[in-house]
């Protein structure tokens, strides 16, 4: 097993390097002059030449690629073109907030999604599973975007229940700290999520009913509990648990979109404005951040495996 | 190029009028013994314009903040310098008071634009950081221009509120003197002389630094910058300007510094105003300065706390600015200006969207961020514009609506040295011919949700203004098919209405398709504009439809706006860059910080601001007119230039979109300013 972790994380740096390289070059391949994007079409040629001095802009691409590379292995990430702040300061500031808003909304969606899937496969095409299959397409076909302004057409501007932004903290504690304004967010990002989970979760634990072994432990007289914790579920989980280690990316994406909604600045907003804006030492210090946490993600999903699922072994 | 719409402010102060007998009042004709020069205050030239309804300034609310009473809507002017007629300015808030009372105290809560919060505190500010939010919502609340601007929409600078008062120029305009009222920093120091010459010395060792730097331009048009006495500057120039554009484009870009920024490190101790032999007197004392206080700059967290940015002369104090962009301050007790704040507290709120704004506006409060308390509004805040037509809520809800528009003009670019289409867009008689396709009413009707001003040239006729002549509002290329088709057929083009029209006449004679254009030539363009803007998006798709029926083909492409600032260029025909052929960047020419409408740096031969390499030598002379001429001149050589430029077409002519800012019911003060700057100083509450 650590072998295999070893491995694993060697693949990782080869895979993040691998990124930050595609990144860097299509960065680089955009046509136009970066410094009159920064600096706006007034700037003077001087200003031009400043810019493109401090920023190591007239170099060579690969050994702008290289002082890049070493700054990562410095644990600098490089300072914003625009935002007057270090991308590590930016990273630190908002990704602590990300992760308390997209992992209680991932804990509330496998809460639910988890004993729903299982309940829909035990009542396989009656009125549960119907009924729960159409909420769930119904949400996983909605943008999230358009199912963030319902709910505060509805709950915040129409009945005034929740406000219509998230916490504005700065801190984790002080966004724990706000729990009404975590609401709508934290609703919207569930409901996506339970209709994608629970999805998994049926399909799963439809698979898993008819396997011999679960016939085996009901025919040995199992109290049906038993049968759906010990072997049901836990056999059903390997495919949300892939998910999960593959949904790491969804702090980006999922992520983005509420905290455009809600007025939640966090790394998933941070990275898209960057994209537009030219902004390439944040595009490049978060993509390294997030291409870390997808490969780590998907490291932990395998050896979550071997946990769930006591034949798989990793040598 | 300056910024995007965005929200502004509004007044209560002082003003004085033409025609005022005030000392400091435009339009006077100075003569100032001991320096044996003829003075002339440059406003003779442009009055400001009476904005309809103006009231009759009062003295009394400034010092009445704690329990002023109004009596209904004429009583909220003030008056310097005695009365004159008064009245709110269209839009300006306060103007439905009825028997409210008006209350000292209290916070107001203004949204900022997305995606642009404040982040630098320098006002010596590089184009990275050049943005309204940084600049007039940010800087100038801490550090005063020595010259105001825009209040209250006019376009004329703003004496009484001024550091400086009027500037006195000699009889050959080549030497300036400038006078400093008494001001002080909030560590007790006075605003003097010396930190005008620091700020220039600053300037002139850091110039790559400035954003509004052109080359030719302030400072380098100042040969030299001396102290006269504590309250005294005298410039010299290196040509004889025209005084009301010196004014107005260069000394207002001038901001004095506090000398106890005059060090290179923190553990320097701050100098005294009388100390000699300061960084800041030798170029390279200057650029340590300036990297010293770049990098204090890029300590966001820190800037309250600062022991540099803490000495402030403008009327509020920092107390808190977070790295998202929420900035808190506090009414600055020592502002020596004549405005102080009736508020206790001025919080600025970042937003990741126009979104999200919006829906905080519809909830009717906000979480706000750090010390907001429940169910506090925005204040001031905006309708994006894919929100318009639900104006009418917000009004139901009790917000004050304001319409604001910048003093500026909007248009879109022809690349004039691409090497396909360039001979084309060189012809006057084809930009004439496209420029009757732009339907500026019917897009501001359509696209623009009403909120929209026609332009019909270089010096915009709204909002009001002593700059544009009578020509200004009248359209010389009026929305028509019919004439862009008989221009062209006229110009020896075989018209294919809903195909591709090609030249059939080649030649450069008067009826020919003009030099450069050979037989069989087609109508073929792309145009390049930025996503995200409903206007936009709408007006060239018309565009495009519209072209058509005279067999012009436009090949639209939506991109980013940070594509378009990096593609839409300047070039030479032979440079890879000159391969754009139309474009947009969706936003109008502001003039700000260059407040007089001249155009030497848009349409001038070879300027900065000339992207579509537009070359007139009758145009660039117009131009040196308006910079150089005598302040007696001065009318007649900008009216020239406008005459000029409006027919001339050296971009095509495209409605100016106008913001539309909602104001809480009983927050008054606030009206838009022509240049986009706020002075929540002149806010307050009433009690319902």
């Amino acid at each position: 097993m650590i072998g295999y972790t070893l491995r694993r994380l060697v693949q990782a740096v080869v895979v993040l390097i691998g990124l930050t390289v595609l990144v860097f070059a299509l960065e680089h391949m955009i046509p136009g002059n970066l410094a009159r994007a920064i600096l706006g079409p007034r700037a003077s040629p001087g200003a031009i030449a400043s810019f493109d001095r401090t920023n190591g802009l007239q170099r060579p691409v690969v050994s702008q690629y290289l002082t890049f590379l070493s700054q990562v292995v410095h644990g600098n990430l490089g300072y914003s073109y625009r935002l007057n702040q270090s991308v590590d300061s930016l990273v630190v500031h908002e990704l602590p907030n990300d992760l308390i808003l997209v992992g209680v909304a991932l804990c509330l969606a496998l809460a639910i999604a988890i004993p729903l899937g299982v309940a829909q496969a035990l009542r396989r095409n009656r009125a549960l599973d119907h009924v729960a299959t159409g909420v769930s397409f119904l949400l996983y076909s909605m943008p999230s975007y358009w199912l963030g302004l319902l709910l505060i057409a509805g709950l915040a501007i129409g009945v005034h229940v929740f406000p219509p932004e998230a916490p504005q903290a700065a801190s984790p504690a002080g966004v724990l700290a706000d729990p009404r304004a975590l609401v709508l967010p934290v609703i919207t990002l569930t409901l996506v999520n339970v209709a994608l989970f629970g999805r998994y979760m049926r399909s799963a634990a439809v698979d898993t009913l008819a396997q011999d072994y679960v016939r085996m432990a009901r025919s040995k007289g199992l109290p049906e509990r038993a049968v759906l914790l010990r072997h049901v579920l836990r056999n059903s989980l390997v495919p949300v648990v892939t998910l999960l280690g593959l949904s790491v990316p969804a702090v980006l994406t999922t992520g983005l979109v509420v905290e455009y909604v809600f007025n939640f600045p966090g790394l998933g907003l941070t990275y898209f404005n960057a994209a537009v804006n030219a902004d390439y030492p944040v595009e490049l210090g978060i993509t390294v951040i997030v291409g870390l946490a997808t490969v780590l993600g998907s490291l932990f999903a395998d050896l979550a495996y071997a946990v769930l699922d006591p034949r798989v072994r990793y040598g | 190029m300056s910024s995007s719409p965005k929200a502004p402010k509004r007044d209560l102060r002082p003003r004085i009028e033409l025609g005022q007998s005030c000392e400091d009042a435009p339009g006077k004709e100075l003569r100032r013994a001991g320096w044996g020069l003829t003075l002339t205050a440059p406003d003779a030239v442009f009055p400001a314009p009476r904005h309809p309804g103006r009231r009759t300034p009062r003295t009394g609310l400034r010092q009445a903040a704690a329990g002023l009473a109004l009596f209904g809507a004429a009583s909220i002017g003030l008056g310097a310098c005695g009365s004159g007629a008064v009245s709110p300015g269209k839009g300006a808030t306060g103007s439905a008071l009825g028997l409210a009372t008006a209350r000292s105290g209290g916070s107001a809560y203004f949204a900022e634009e997305p995606e642009t919060p404040p982040d630098y505190i320098f006002p010596l500010v590089s184009g990275q950081y050049f943005t309204v939010e940084n600049t007039s919502d940010f800087q100038t609340l801490l550090y005063e221009p020595l010259y105001w601007f825009g209040d209250r929409g006019s376009t004329s600078v703003d004496y009484p509120l001024s550091i400086g008062n009027a500037p006195v120029y000699s009889d050959d305009n080549r030497v300036v003197t400038i006078t400093l009222k008494h001001y002080e920093w909030s560590d007790g120091e006075p605003v003097s002389a010396r930190d005008v010459i620091f700020w220039i010395n600053l300037l002139k060792a850091n110039r790559d630094q400035w954003a509004s730097y052109v080359p030719g331009g302030f400072p380098d048009n100042v040969t030299s910058a001396t102290a006269l006495n504590a309250r005294t500057v005298r410039l010299e120039l290196d040509a004889s300007y025209n005084p009301v554009w010196f004014t107005y484009n260069e000394l207002s870009q001038i901001t004095p510094l506090p000398l106890a920024w005059d060090r290179t490190s923190l553990a320097a101790r701050a100098p005294s105003p009388s100390a000699k032999h300061l960084p800041d007197l030798t170029a390279s004392g200057a650029r340590s300065v300036y990297n010293f206080l770049n990098g204090q700059a890029k300590a966001i967290g820190s800037y309250a706390s600062s022991p540099i940015w803490s000495v402030v002369d403008g009327a509020w104090k920092l107390v808190g600015l977070t790295t998202d962009g929420t900035a808190s301050f506090v009414p600055n007790r020592l502002f020596s200006g004549p405005d102080k704040a009736h508020l206790a507290r001025f919080v600025e709120l970042s937003y990741t969207s126009a979104a999200a704004e919006f829906s905080v506006l519809r909830a009717g409060s906000a979480v706000g961020g750090p010390g907001t308390a429940s169910g506090d509004q925005i204040s001031v805040g905006y309708v994006p514009d894919n929100d318009l037509p639900q104006s009418g809520e917000l009004k139901s809800q009790g917000y004050q609506l304001v319409d604001w528009f910048p003093f500026q003009f909007d248009y879109f670019e022809p690349n004039l040295n691409n090497p396909e289409v360039g001979p084309i867009l060189r012809q006057l008689y084809f930009r004439e011919a496209f420029q009757h396709l732009v339907d500026q009413e019917g897009w501001i009707h359509a696209y623009y949700g009403g909120l929209g001003l026609p332009t019909y040239g270089p010096v915009p006729a709204s909002p009001p203004n002593p700059y544009a002549d009578a020509k200004a509002s009248v359209n010389p290329y009026p929305f028509s098919i019919a004439a862009a088709r008989a221009l062209l057929y006229d110009h020896g083009w075989k018209v294919v209405p809903n195909g591709v029209t090609t030249c059939g006449r080649p030649g450069s004679g008067p009826k020919d398709c003009g030099k450069g254009i050979a037989r069989g030539e087609g109508l073929n363009f792309t145009l390049m504009y930025p996503s995200g803007l409903v206007y936009t998006d709408g007006s060239m798709v018309d565009l495009q439809s519209v072209a058509k029926e005279v067999g012009i083909e436009i090949a639209l492409k939506e991109v980013t706006p940070t594509t378009i600032a990096s593609t839409i260029l300047s070039c030479t025909p032979s440079q890879p860059a000159c391969g754009w052929q139309l474009g947009q960047y969706g936003t109008g020419w502001v003039f700000e910080p260059d407040h007089y409408p001249s155009g030497e740096e848009i349409f001038e031969t070879g300027a900065l601001g000339n992207v579509s390499n537009y070359s007139n030598a009758t145009t660039d002379k117009l131009i040196v007119d308006t910079t150089k001429t005598t302040a007696a001149g001065a009318k007649a050589a900008l009216d020239a230039y406008q005459d000029q430029v409006r027919l001339q077409l050296p971009n095509f002519w495209q409605p100016s979109p106008g913001t539309l800012v909602t104001v809480q019911s009983n927050l008054h003060g606030f009206s838009p300013n022509a240049y986009g700057f706020i002075s929540p100083e002149e806010w307050y509450f009433t009690k319902a």
